[in-house]
C-alpha cells in the first residue's frame, strides 16, 4: 500500500478567496521545502486550476505543472468532496502512487454553501474561508463549514470599512461559535495573516515534520 | 513536545479495562466529527501534545486507549445535541415516512427500542423537524437530548 500523503481541504463560498489563499500559502510552504500538489474542484470549468497552474507552476516553478489538477464535478461540487468523494480519492491515490515524495495535497472545492464539509476519508485538515464583504454577520450564522472546520479564515479584512463590517464583532462571533477552534483574519491581496495560515498547516496537518526531500537536496537536483 | 500515539484498546472492553486497572491516565476530549479523521494533532487535558495517524478505514472511538510511553490517554467523545423520535404505533407507512423525512435531511441515525436518534446543530432545528413531521406528528414523541452520539455505522452519513 502506498503511503498516505497529508491532505488539506479548502472550502468556502464563491469569491471568498480559496484559490488566492492557495496562491499565497503555497509559496511559503514551498520556500520551506515542502512538495505540494493541488486539486481544484469546480462545477464545469477548470479556470481556477488553470490560473493556479500558470501562477504557481508555469511562472514561478514552485511545483510541476502536472501536479495542479482540475476536476469538473459536473454538479454540486460539495457532493464530490463529501457524499461521494470517489473521483477525488481516485485522483489522489494516483498521485500518491506516482509521487510518494510529496508532503502535502491541497484540495480546493468550488464555492457552494456554508454547510460545505469534506468527507474525513478525503481531507485530514479543513480550512473554510469566508470574506468580510459578505457582512460581519457571517461567522455567527454558523453552518457546518464555519463551525466544524479546523481553521476558519476570514479574508478581505481591508474591505471592512467599505462594507460597514465590524471586525471585532466577527472576532467575537468566531470565538463563540467555534468554541476553542482557531480562526485567522487575512488579506490575501497584501499577505496579511498568510504566514499564520501556513503555520497552522505546518503544525496541525504536517505535525511540524521536515520536508521528505530536504530543500538543499532539491536545489542540487 | 509532540508525541505519536496509537490505539491499544478500549475501556469498554474487558481487555481494555484491564489495561487501565489502577493506572492513571490523561483524557482527550474530541468531537464526533473529529473522531472520523485518520490524521490529527490534539492536546490532552494535561497539556500533552499528541499526533495520531490511523490506517485508512480505521478511526477513533469513544473510550479508545492510546499509548503514551509508560502512561495512557483515553479518548472521550464530546456530547452533542440530538433529536430522538419514538414511534407510538407499528405502521409500515409511518416508518417509511419517518425514514424518508430524516433521510432527506442527510443525517446519520441510530436505532433503539422503536426510537430513532439523529444529531442537530442547534435547538432551533426542533421547530424545523416538527414542521417536517407534520403528517405523522400525532404518532410520534419527539425530544431533544444532549448525549454522546454514536451513529449506526450502516447509516452514518456526513450530515449538512
Amino acid at each position: 500500500m502506498t503511503q498516505r500523503i497529508p491532505r488539506l481541504g479548502i472550502g468556502g463560498p464563491v469569491g471568498s478567496g480559496k484559490s488566492m489563499l492557495i496562491e499565497k500559502v503555497v509559496p511559503i510552504l514551498a520556500a520551506k521545502g515542502y512538495s505540494i500538489s493541488i486539486i481544484s474542484n469546480d462545477v464545469i470549468s477548470k479556470e481556477d486550476a488553470d490560473r493556479m497552474r500558470k501562477n504557481l507552476a508555469t511562472d514561478r516553478g514552485l511545483l510541476p505543472e502536472n501536479l495542479v489538477i482540475g476536476i469538473a464535478t459536473g454538479g454540486c461540487p460539495h457532493t464530490a468532496i463529501r457524499e461521494d468523494p470517489s473521483i477525488n480519492i481516485s485522483v489522489i491515490e494516483e498521485i500518491e502512487e506516482k509521487h510518494p515524495e510529496l508532503d502535502l495535497i491541497i484540495l480546493e472545492s468550488g464555492g457552494d454553501n456554508i454547510t460545505t464539509t469534506f468527507s474525513p476519508s478525503l481531507a485530514d485538515y479543513v480550512i473554510y474561508i469566508i470574506d468580510v464583504a459578505g457582512g460581519d454577520k457571517y461567522p455567527r450564522k454558523g453552518g457546518l463549514g464555519i463551525e466544524s472546520c479546523d481553521l476558519l479564515v476570514i479574508n478581505k479584512i481591508d474591505l471592512a470599512p467599505q462594507v460597514g463590517a465590524d471586525l471585532n464583532v466577527m472576532q467575537q462571533d468566531a470565538v463563540r461559535i467555534r468554541k476553542d477552534k482557531p480562526y485567522v483574519f487575512v488579506n490575501c491581496k497584501n499577505n496579511t495573516g498568510i504566514d499564520n495560515v501556513a503555520e497552522h498547516i505546518i503544525k496541525n496537518l504536517l505535525f511540524d515534520s521536515p520536508p521528505k526531500i530536504a530543500l538543499s537536496d532539491r536545489q542540487r537536483q | 513536545m509532540l508525541s505519536s500515539v496509537s490505539i491499544i484498546g478500549n475501556i469498554f472492553t474487558e481487555s481494555g479495562s484491564q489495561i487501565l486497572k489502577e493506572k492513571t491516565f490523561e483524557k482527550l476530549q474530541i468531537s464526533r466529527n473529529d473522531l472520523e479523521k485518520n490524521r490529527l494533532r490534539r492536546t490532552t487535558d494535561k497539556g500533552t501534545d499528541i499526533s495520531i495517524v490511523l490506517e485508512r478505514g480505521s478511526k477513533l472511538q469513544h473510550g479508545d486507549i492510546l499509548n503514551h510511553g509508560e502512561s495512557f490517554i483515553v479518548v472521550y467523545q464530546t456530547p452533542e445535541k440530538v433529536i430522538t423520535v419514538k414511534t407510538k404505533e407499528d405502521s409500515f407507512e409511518l416508518m417509511i415516512l419517518l425514514g424518508h423525512i430524516i433521510g432527506n435531511r442527510h443525517r446519520p441515525i441510530s436505532l433503539e427500542d422503536r426510537t430513532v436518534t439523529f444529531p442537530i446543530q442547534a435547538e432551533s432545528e426542533l421547530e424545523v423537524f416538527q414542521r417536517l413531521f407534520t403528517p405523522i406528528i400525532g404518532k410520534i414523541e419527539m425530544n431533544i437530548e444532549e448525549k454522546i452520539y454514536i451513529p449506526d455505522q450502516r447509516m452514518n452519513v456526513h450530515e449538512h
